[in-house]
């Protein structure tokens, strides 16, 4: 069985540079086909991919194609948008909102790279569960070294405000026991904190506090939320490698870290694997000569180096590869052909 | 102690490109021309132990040894490797500010730190740039290098990396933060001492992402980069007929794989040869060496490096 098959939910896990993007996008698509009403959320992809796919600038949905009845949508999450968004959705009132986008700080969180992205792609998340327009979402995780930091992302959120510096800023709130005797123990430190960094930088940070009082008890929700969504058995994670030896130590690592939190793979993807030709001319072909015999032999050790670290993790998943490919992405239907390799049929 | 004279190479490039195999070969190439040599990879997680055993923590540990040099005299210089995360940057620079282990201990094993980075995440992207720019500023623990190569993050990270201070300027005026990260911002710029190499594969939009770095390090630093064209595999129509003609009798969907394949690797080698014609800037191309070996791999990498007429290592 396809391992999106029966699922709400697919997240897309993987490292840098194996074509995670173009891969979510193919799984859409063969989904789609099977009669599903299928959403892409991708993060940050190549704008040959983008325009393929017809993803809008604005953030919205877009329906990329209809099949007989299913279809494939796709949409970019847009962190800046999604967190402007989600402050003046949120906000006790437009002004401490304003307060906020304003904020220094808080603009130089949303023009980052990390950290900010898990947190947004969540929120995206969420919203399109709640719509109930599709059968299946498929996300594409944030190109981070550590892909399970987004995993580990609505747990980070709820420390954050369970720490004791937002109290420092915000007096207002009525403070716990244990609050109070993190307090005491904390604000020896406040000084050094401005020796280091100057206080200016404080102003800031206080400020950006103060005006992130009112969202807190959203956020904590909303990552509640997401933490169970990503917990059901109607969610399904897959990994999406590539056959290059560092890369695979790194999904090994990968898959580790996700089993820690409660997780697990239900399969696998390989990209960019051994191209058709090469599979062909390995056994039969006479006139294999340099370079297409060193390029052949390549092939093969990757293969067999590729068997023998999968039969280590003893994981009892499909696995599907895709060879790498030898015309251009063109549109849609390089997807498609991509697609095709997806199909156990 | 200010080590005016060092060198910092930042490698980076799109995804998967062979960064760290380049920033490697850099690196032995730098330690035979007789330099002390640094090779520095940034993040919490080690790629470099699969490549050198002994390396993948924050204090530097000497890796000349797993080389095969041909004589001794073959390596002037020394080789180490170390590992650096922002958590253990950010701990090294409050101390050497606040000059109170025990402060710093508590500050660090405290709740707050966490808080702080994650509310102001560029503070991770300033402790690695302030800590890989310490010797060229003169601030923090002595760096006795003669050259730092720092295989960096790959193209959107990097350029979040190198904009942390630039942003945090824009954030906050004033006070000491504001300071350093005008002197990081002063260092970047540096052409002498400070030098950007590119990477890319011969390949659409591994080459596109080059171009747009040398356009944005050009605009915010002033600097050219050099361009690597990595994994270049001539391929002749010719020396592909013999093998084409076969496969056209062995299967069909084989011989169009094998034809497209033939095809594909001369539309990428014509787009590379483009843009390293239109570069204005240092450029190398380096063959695809097919090993799984990585010691290998950066044994023939370094080795064109060093043999390049235009020499990208002295």
């Amino acid at each position: 069985m396809r391992p999106w098959e029966n699922k709400n939910i697919v997240v897309c896990i993987g490292t840098g540079g194996v074509g995670k993007t173009t891969v979510s996008a193919a799984l859409g698509m063969a989904a789609a086909k099977g009669g599903k009403r299928v959403l892409v959320l991708t993060v940050d992809p190549a704008q040959r991919l983008a325009d393929a796919l017809g993803i809008q600038k604005n953030g919205e949905d877009v329906v990329v194609a209809h099949y007989k009845s299913g279809s494939l949508s796709a949409a970019l999450v847009d962190s800046k948008l999604i967190f402007t968004q989600f402050i003046e959705k949120f906000s006790s009132n437009p002004e401490s909102a304003k307060k906020l986008i304003n904020n220094r700080l808080f603009q130089q969180l949303m023009t980052h790279l990390s950290g900010t992205q898990e947190f947004t792609a969540m929120e995206r998340l969420l919203n399109s569960v709640t719509l109930n327009k599709y059968d299946l979402i498929i996300l594409d995780t944030p190109p981070t070294q550590h892909a399970i930091d987004f995993l580990n992302a609505p747990e980070k959120i709820f420390r954050l405000l369970q720490s004791p510096l937002p109290q420092w800023f915000s007096k207002s709130h009525s403070l716990g026991f244990w609050q109070k005797k993190i307090m005491q123990g904390s604000e020896k430190l406040f000084p050094l904190l401005e020796k280091v960094t100057g206080s200016h930088f404080l102003t800031e940070l206080k400020d950006f506090f103060v005006s992130l009082g009112g969202l807190q008890e959203t956020v904590v929700q909303h990552s509640l939320q997401v933490h169970g969504l990503l917990s059901s058995p109607q969610t399904s994670f897959i990994l999406i490698t590539a056959l290059d030896q560092i890369k695979l130590f790194d999904a090994k690592e990968l898959l580790q870290s996700l089993e820690k939190s409660g997780h697990r793979i239900e399969g696998i993807i390989v990209n960019r694997s051994t191209p058709l030709w090469s599979k062909t001319v390995q056994n039969s072909a006479q006139n294999l000569r340099p370079p297409f015999l060193d390029l052949v032999n390549y092939h093969r050790e990757s293969e067999t180096l590729f068997q023998n670290q999968i039969l280590k993790w003893n994981l009892q998943v499909p696995i599907f590869s895709i060879p790498e490919e030898t015309e251009p992405l063109d549109g849609l239907s390089g997807i498609e052909k991509i697609s095709s390799n997806l199909d156990l049929n | 102690m200010k080590r005016e004279n060092q060198e910092i190479l930042f490698i980076t490039g799109k995804g998967g490109v062979g960064k760290t195999a380049l920033a490697a070969s850099l690196a032995k190439s730098k330690a035979q021309n007789g330099k002390k040599v640094l090779l520095v990879e940034l993040g919490e997680r080690s790629f470099h132990q699969y490549l050198f055993p002994q390396s993948g923590s924050y204090a530097p540990k000497r890796i000349s040894g797993v080389f095969n040099f041909k004589t001794p005299s073959d390596l002037t210089g020394e080789l180490w490797s170390c590992r650096w995360d922002y958590i253990s940057c950010l701990k090294e620079y409050f101390s050497h500010i606040l000059k109170m282990e025990k402060m710093v201990h508590l500050f660090f094993s405290s709740q707050i730190m966490e808080t702080l980075l994650s509310v102001a995440p560029a503070l991770n992207e300033l402790a690695l740039l302030g800590k890989i720019t310490s010797g060229l500023r003169g601030v923090g623990p002595d760096m006795p290098y003669d050259c730092i190569v720092v295989d960096a993050f790959a193209t959107g990270h990097f350029k979040a990396l190198l904009l942390s201070p630039l942003g945090m300027i824009q954030a906050v005026h004033f006070g000491p933060m504001a300071e350093q990260c005008q002197n990081m911002i002063t260092v970047l710029k540096q052409s002498l001492q400070v030098q950007y190499y590119i990477v890319s594969l011969p390949e659409e939009l591994a080459l596109n992402e080059a171009q747009e770095l040398k356009t944005f390090l050009w605009e915010n630093f002033k600097q050219k980069g050099t361009l690597i064209v990595n994994k270049v595999l001539p391929i002749s129509p010719d020396s592909a007929e013999p093998l084409e003609r076969e496969l056209r009798n062995l299967s069909g969907n084989a011989f169009v794989d094998f034809t497209n394949f033939v095809k594909q690797q001369h539309r990428h080698w014509n787009n590379a040869k483009a843009l390293l014609k239109s570069w204005k800037g240092p450029s190398i191309c380096i063959p695809y060496y097919l090993t799984h070996n990585g010691i290998e791999l950066i044994d023939q990498i370094s080795s064109t490096l060093t043999s390049n007429p235009k020499d990208f290592t002295s």
